[in-house]
């Protein structure tokens, strides 16, 4: 991720304050900056949610589309995710250069989602074989302040809980195939339940300690980082390994506890979001975006 | 506390933010385009610029200052442009023949020549070939320096020296970046605080707040007679928890007055630290405890007569 210049003398500073657990900003390991949620950041999609922590800032999107489900998995619709980072949120990112990161953030979103098991794809079928929800989340990076991944999950998840998708009323019959019809109500929708989906919880090894979302600085005095999939009861879902870096058992396992309970705090914490989000939504002016009509 | 418990995630409601104490603009206060005079005669200065048809136009935000035929519009926000004598913090990004470049926040790097800075062992004495190969001993590409302008050269390349033993390599501590405009020029930027910190207000933007005094790495550009031979070792360097929490404090303190658009110094940043003394230092990066100090330092600075 972005690296930037730092001196002997800062990191030496920095890395002996975790030690002490008074980090430069005088957060202890285990707190988080401050944050904040913006709805409708974008007016032509199916939801949209700006996510704010620290300095780290994203825009997530969500368009929900007709599509055919996998043949490997005729009866379960599909989550797609597709991560741009901007030259904008780091100059390391230019040209091709923030690439690698997206396709490593995608990659860890699609194994949360996909593979976790902790959201029911089958809610997004219509038809087996034939006609399923496909669901296109795209995130934007507009500043890399520290911590992009797990902002990037929550805001995924945030988006994901927020997602309207319209009602199937009945299938019109067309050349003997039966086509979905959706339901032109605006208030006919049902929402996708993502209460048990995942939040990452990144912890680079600062020194001998682990922190809970480190800013540019930390990172950069960092050796190698895991990266958690936490649900709200616990449970951690997945693991990787970003950078350079070897562990031993112990400090994994540590390390596993630390994210198990930061992670669950985390993942209620958005769970009540997305309530109240919802809500909000509903009070505002809805305005969907039809859904198309033919594949 | 339990772990992650300060997380929060709140929801912006645009109605609520609108800001209600903006200070009024003050008087001729103009914009990028605004038309200053169309009468001929007057001289341009910075900030100014002649359009076509004979009038002069400002070119940045700020207010417009006459000294006889002389219009300049100093400007409020924008990029550090150095000045003689400025004190500033920088961090080294290039080791060069017989010269460092200094990253200090303006549109060149700044330039601290192997002639413009006190050796390591106090010596007086022409700089030799080996003290060129020897440059990164002495500073090298990440380091963070305290010096002084020395001059402008033709481009706008500011040169720096720190042949005194106030400026050179700083120690442990750490750097907030705020606009440079927020930075007045004063008698004295380098301050011992009482509270045991040093903060180093650089004209540039760049402050650097440390627990060590002048916030400078000890044994490195001493004084000619008090040079023993020892190279200084950071390890050996202990700082405590108390010193830290202070450090933190006061890094937020900035962040607060940055936010609020205040200017800082010794004076307003007291002020905001013992504002903030009722809250945790972690708490002080809520936003509603970076405004409420920043309402606070405004309201204390304009009844003594600081805002002027």
């Amino acid at each position: 991720m972005a690296e930037i210049l730092l001196s002997e003398v800062e990191k030496y500073y920095l890395v002996m304050g975790v030690g002490q657990d008074v980090r430069v900003d005088g957060r202890s390991r285990s707190d988080y900056r401050q944050g904040d949620i913006d709805l409708n950041a974008v007016t032509n999609s199916h939801g949209s949610i700006r996510a704010r922590l620290g300095e780290t800032d994203v825009i997530v999107a969500t368009k929900v589309d007709l599509g055919t489900p996998d043949p490997d998995r005729p009866d379960r619709g599909t989550i797609k995710f597709l991560v741009d980072c901007s030259p904008t949120a780091s100059p390391d990112f230019e040209g091709r250069g923030g690439d690698e990161l997206a396709e490593k953030i995608c990659r860890i979103l699609s194994i949360a989602y996909d593979k976790s098991g902790t959201i029911d794809l089958k809610n997004l079928c219509i038809t087996p074989k034939k006609y399923c929800y496909v669901i296109d989340v795209d995130i934007l990076v507009l500043q890399c302040g520290g911590n992009l991944i797990d902002v990037i999950s929550m805001a995924v998840k945030l988006c994901l809980g927020i997602c309207e998708l319209p009602r199937v009323t009945g299938l019109r019959y067309d050349l003997g195939q039966g086509v979905p019809v959706f339901s032109t109500d605006e208030f006919e929708f049902d929402y996708l339940d993502v209460k048990n989906s995942p939040v990452v919880v990144t912890l680079p090894r600062v020194g001998r300690y682990f922190v809970v979302d480190a800013s540019l600085e930390e990172e950069s005095c960092s050796k190698g980082k895991l990266a958690f999939g936490v649900t709200p009861d616990g449970c951690v879902t997945s693991i990787d390994k970003l950078g350079r870096g070897c562990y031993q058992v112990k400090s994994i396992q540590a390390a596993t506890a630390m994210a198990s309970t930061v992670g669950a705090n985390v993942n209620n914490t958005i769970n009540m979001r997305i309530d109240s989000l919802r809500e909000l939504k509903l009070r505002a002016d809805p305005k969907p975006l039809s859904m198309p009509m033919d594949i | 506390m339990s772990a992650g418990s300060g997380f929060d995630l709140k929801i912006r409601d645009g109605n609520n933010e609108k800001n209600t104490t903006l200070p009024t603009a003050p008087q001729n206060f103009v914009t990028p385009g605004t038309i200053i005079t169309r009468e001929p005669g007057f001289m341009r200065g910075h900030g100014t610029y002649v359009f076509k048809d004979g009038s002069l136009v400002a070119s940045v935000c700020g207010t417009v200052e006459r000294v006889n035929k002389l219009v300049t519009v100093k400007g409020v926000g924008g990029v550090y442009n150095g000045e003689v004598g400025d004190v500033v913090v920088g961090r080294i990004v290039k080791v060069m023949q017989k010269r460092w470049k200094v990253d200090i926040n303006a549109p060149l790097e700044g330039v601290l020549l192997l002639s413009s800075i006190n050796l390591p062992s106090g010596e007086l004495r022409r700089r030799s070939a080996e003290d060129e190969l020897a440059m990164r001993e002495i500073l090298k590409e990440g380091d963070m320096i305290s010096a002084e302008i020395q001059s402008v050269y033709n481009d706008g390349t500011l040169a720096l020296h720190t042949r005194s033993v106030k400026y050179g390599k700083l120690g442990p501590g750490t750097l907030i970046k705020v606009p440079a405009s927020l930075i007045k020029r004063r008698k004295a930027h380098i301050h011992n605080l009482p509270i045991g910190i040093s903060v180093i207000l650089g004209n540039n933007g760049y402050i650097w707040i440390s627990p060590l005094a002048n916030g400078r790495m000890p044994g490195t550009n001493m004084e000619q007679d008090e040079t023993d031979g020892q190279k200084p070792v950071l390890e050996e360097i202990k700082i405590t928890g108390t010193d830290r929490f202070a450090v933190a404090r006061i890094k937020n303190c900035v962040a607060a007055l940055s936010k609020a658009w205040l200017p800082i110094y010794d004076t307003s940043l007291m002020y905001s630290y013992d504002c903030s003394m009722k809250y945790e230092c972690k708490e002080l990066l809520k936003p509603e405890a970076l405004k409420e100090i920043g309402e606070l330092v405004r309201e204390q600075m304009s009844t003594e007569g600081y805002m002027a």
